[in-house]
């Protein structure tokens, strides 16, 4: 696709236009940035643009439960207050545990902003432990960078530091802890931080930022674990997992852009997107120069990257975005046991339930239907998947999210399933069809498969612990 | 009680001597008369009824054909712990063969109240007749005799006692019985269902195997699992079996073990203990082996008296004899005692004030170890509690509740149907501890009862 080639000639005049209202600093940055480095204007030293307005200078993100991270402007500097907390964050309905992270969430609020401008940004630590934020990807002098003992002292608690530098790229880029990465980026120090080109060919209808991360809460715990280096059991999106991500919305042929962060602590991904191509525009190191993009649909993600992704919704209904590792779309459950896929259950019913009432074999027939059972299981905790979809159970969890493209948006269809045209939906073939077109279904040798879930006893009793 | 007279009393001609042998023996007849010698058993019933709280009737002789109908009426029930004391009171030889050491020490009662038979003899026959005779009586055991009698009466009192407190340990060992043959059979139930628990997952892992998705390992542990439950299972069976024959030695019963009834579980806990000191002084009060120790004290200072009055005098006899005469019989009374020349009963004394000495000395060590058994019996039954509550109010629950959130964690498939019988095989392991732990309490509970020699109030 080559309808997303970013302008790769900057007008001058343009530029200059806008660089009138720009002010002078004494805090100076290096004077070359990066050469890879995306910019649309000229970065001399001590120079600050106006501070870019949305609307205006730049249409917002638009950042699916998350939020964006207010600002004012104080003497044309762009002043943001971060405060790092601890709080209590809700992954999934049914799922909620004790996290850290900024101004009251995780990911925390994403930070926007526009290429020139001079940011200065508060951080208040409410943490029990020192911390300090790291701007992931972002070109500023080295005693702003975050690396807690080596580009600065930590933020003790209690504390609240000031950041201050002048943006000199546009891009995707994240924010996070660089302090004790492992205990508070596993408790969800992160977030995603966004510059937008001073100037702008065309901005995307809809811009969409989709920070992923990884998490271990045991099932019925309420703390992540910061040890886990394998076993994670909950993957999201801006801290969400399937059901609980909110769909994208889209109106059809929108010019749609995602941006996609990975801050997990081990993992990549795969992010999938159906129903269309998407072509990759950006990384966090730059704009892509349009004959080396490439379109796809599956973008790797790796971990501490961002990937930035353009492409038409021409299509429209309700598509599946997700990350392809299938084991990232499962939440808490069914990461262990015993392989059952096979097994006779009803032998294995007659042998236990002797002892065991409430038993029932589970997973002869594979997992497809766990989601639904609703079985008793540990208090705070979610199904391994899943929720009511409009054909039946969607058996998905974690980073798995909805793109809904419609040709009218309208209030309330993030509810609403899509309704295909007549011809468009998959059925049961009828006979007559089969016969037309020469298909011949032979009979199974084999009875169709017992019915898999026996239902328990009639003494079963749920007996969740009080 | 009527007189029997005596032939030998019968004897000869009346003469003053005559008159007097004759009244002797009258003084004497009145404790000798000879009587159906009934076993004087109430008084070790009265001391039984307050030690165990059950009022047993004891039948002998013709009544033992009832006694054996009641103790068949008892067996057919489940037995309880009191039902255990009235069949052990009933049906015990051992006890009933207790019995009997007070029948000999009656019989040494009236032993002692009898005197030696007079000796009458008539010497040298010749010329058509016999030419001397005599009858001589001992008057010293005539003196002797109440004193002897007292102090007979004294060992019977000690043996009476000492069966008393015999038959008491062994109603309460009877009692101790039942309790480890019930928990046997408890135990027995729930190594069988550890056992059905086992063989459900190996049996699982079986089908799981089959299909191709277990390690021939996996299966070999859970069939390993399984045997060793089973192994436990017939461990369990033997005890059970033993303990049931224990029970029926205990009772004196005679049938085959496994045709007890048993109740289906050992009772609960029961209240609280009294205070330590208090349940000293009642030990001291009322065990009937020091009650026999003080009262087998009693009796040899009595012996000592006897011994010491009679030092000198250890035998000496009244006669009347004559001798022929030509014709005429020359006849009259005469006397006859050893001479306290070598054997000046100084040897008796000794042995006696000896065994006054060691009864006192045993007394003394026996109310030290009363009072330590005491101490001992009550810091097992504490700790026998003190285990029993906590696997009541705590492990029991808490294995109940992992096996629950097993039961959720399994639903949720973070965990296999292996882990969730081994949570139920935990639970199970955890019930045989809690009835470990009841059947201790309760053998300490008898053990506190047999050295406090009564209940526990
Ligand atoms: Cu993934």
């Amino acid at each position: 696709m080559s309808d997303f080639n970013h302008p790769s000639a900057v007008d001058r005049r343009t530029l200059l236009k806008s660089g009138a209202a720009a002010v002078g600093l004494a805090a100076l940055g290096p004077r070359a940035a990066s050469a890879l480095a995306a910019s649309t204007v000229d970065h001399q030293a001590g120079v600050v643009f106006a501070p870019g307005l949305p609307g205006r200078d730049y249409t917002p993100v638009i950042t699916p439960n998350g939020a964006a991270l207010p600002f004012r402007v104080v003497q044309g500097v762009k002043v943001f207050h971060l405060v790092a907390e601890p709080l209590q964050h809700e992954f999934a309905p049914g799922l909620t545990a004790e996290c850290w992270g900024f101004n009251g969430r995780t990911p925390g609020p994403t930070i926007e902003a526009v290429e020139g401008d001079r940011v200065r940004i508060y951080v208040t630590n409410r943490l029990p432990a020192a911390t300090s934020v790291h701007w992931h990807g972002i070109l500023l002098p080295s005693g702003m960078d975050g690396v807690s003992g080596l580009s600065q002292a930590p933020i003790p608690a209690g504390a609240t530091f000031k950041y201050e530098f002048t943006l000199r790229q546009h891009g995707t880029f994240m924010y996070h802890s660089h302090r004790d990465e492992m205990t508070q980026q596993a408790l969800g120090m992160m977030g995603m931080f966004i510059v937008h080109p001073r100037i702008s060919a065309r901005r995307p209808d809809r811009d969409f930022v989709l920070l992923s991360s990884e998490w271990k809460v045991l099932p019925g715990a309420r703390r992540p674990d910061p040890n886990e280096m394998l076993e994670f059991n909950v993957l999201t999106f801006n801290g969400k997992a399937f059901p609980g991500t909110a769909p994208l919305m889209v109106k059809q042929n929108d010019h749609v852009r995602i941006r996609l962060g990975n801050l997990s602590a081990m993992s990549h991904h795969s992010i999938h997107i159906h129903g269309h191509a998407w072509t990759l525009t950006e990384t966090d190191g730059g704009v892509i120069p349009p004959l080396a993009r490439w379109p796809e649909v599956t973008q790797l993600v790796p971990v501490g990257c961002t990937r930035t992704m353009e492409f038409i919704a021409d299509n429209p209904g309700d598509w599946a975005l997700h990350c392809h590792m299938s084991h990232h779309t499962m939440t808490q459950m069914g990461h262990s046991g015993i392989n059952m896929l096979g097994v006779d259950a009803a032998a294995v019913d007659r042998a236990v339930q002797p002892i065991l009432p409430s038993y029932m074999t589970m997973g002869t027939d594979g997992m497809g239907d766990m989601g639904e059972m609703g079985m008793p299981v540990p208090p705070n905790s979610t199904p391994m998947f899943g929720t009511t979809g409009p054909y039946g159970y969607i058996d998905m969890g974690g980073m798995f999210t909805v793109l809904k493209v419609r040709p009218m948006l309208r209030a309330g269809d993030e509810a609403r399933w899509w309704e295909p045209p007549a011809g468009t939906l998959a059925q049961a073939a009828r006979p007559e069809e089969l016969a037309r077109d020469g298909i011949i279904v032979e009979p199974s040798a084999s009875p169709p498969a017992a019915p898999h879930h026996h239902p328990p006893p009639p003494t079963f009793q749920p007996d969740r612990p009080k | 009680m009527i007189p029997v007279q005596r032939e030998e009393a019968r004897s000869h001609r009346p003469s003053g001597l005559r008159a007097l042998l004759l009244g002797a023996m009258l003084v004497a007849l009145p404790a000798c008369g000879p009587r159906r010698p009934g076993l004087a058993t109430q008084p070790v019933d009265a001391l039984l009824v307050a030690r165990t709280g059950v009022a047993a009737p004891r039948m002998r002789g013709v009544d033992s054909l009832v006694a054996s109908d009641s103790v068949r009426a008892m067996l057919a029930r489940p037995l309880t712990p009191d039902a255990v004391v009235r069949v052990t009171l009933l049906a015990q030889p051992r006890l009933r063969s207790l019995y009997e050491e007070i029948g000999l020490a009656q019989a040494d009662v009236v032993q002692a109240g009898l005197l030696s038979n007079p000796l009458a003899s008539v010497d040298r026959f010749t010329e058509g007749r016999f030419q001397e005779f005599s009858v001589a009586l001992s008057f010293v055991e005539l003196l002797r005799r109440p004193l002897r009698t007292r102090v007979a009466r004294a060992r019977l009192e000690t043996t009476t006692l000492q069966v008393a407190d015999a038959v008491f340990r062994a109603v309460t060992d009877a009692r101790s019985a039942l309790a480890e043959t019930v928990a046997a059979e408890q135990s027995l139930d729930l190594r069988r269902r550890t056992r059905q628990a086992a063989q459900a997952s190996a049996t699982t892992a079986a089908l799981v195997h089959q299909v191709g998705n277990l390690l021939d390992l996996d299966l070999a542990s859970e069939r390993a699992r399984a045997a060793e439950s089973d192994a436990a299972v017939l461990r369990a069976e033997g005890e059970a079996a033993a303990s049931r024959e224990r029970l029926v030695r205990a009772l004196g019963v005679d049938v085959p073990g496994d045709s007890l009834r048993l109740p289906a579980r050992l009772a609960d806990l029961a209240g609280a203990m009294p205070p330590r000191d208090s349940l000293v002084a009642l030990a001291v009060n009322s065990r009937l082996d020091l009650a026999a120790a003080l009262s087998e004290i009693n009796a040899s200072a009595r012996e000592v008296g006897l011994t010491s009055r009679f030092r000198y005098l250890a035998d000496g006899s009244l006669a009347y004899s004559g001798e022929a005469e030509g014709s005429r019989m020359l006849r009259g009374p005469g006397l006859s005692v050893p001479l306290p020349l070598f054997d000046r009963g100084q040897a008796r004394l000794q042995r006696a004030q000896a065994a006054l000495r060691q009864a006192v000395a045993r007394q003394e060590g026996l109310i030290r170890e009363v009072r330590s058994e005491v101490r001992e019996s009550l810091a097992q039954l504490d700790a026998a509690q003190r285990r029993a509550t906590r696997y009541q109010a705590d492990v029991l629950p808490l294995r109940q509740r992992v096996t629950r959130e097993t039961q959720l964690l399994y639903n949720s498939m973070a965990i296999g149907v292996f882990g969730l019988l081994a949570a139920q095989q935990a639970e199970l392991e955890a019930g045989q501890g809690y009835i470990e732990s009841l059947r201790d309490y309760w053998i300490a509970r008898y053990h506190l009862e047999q050295a406090l020699g009564t209940r526990i109030p």
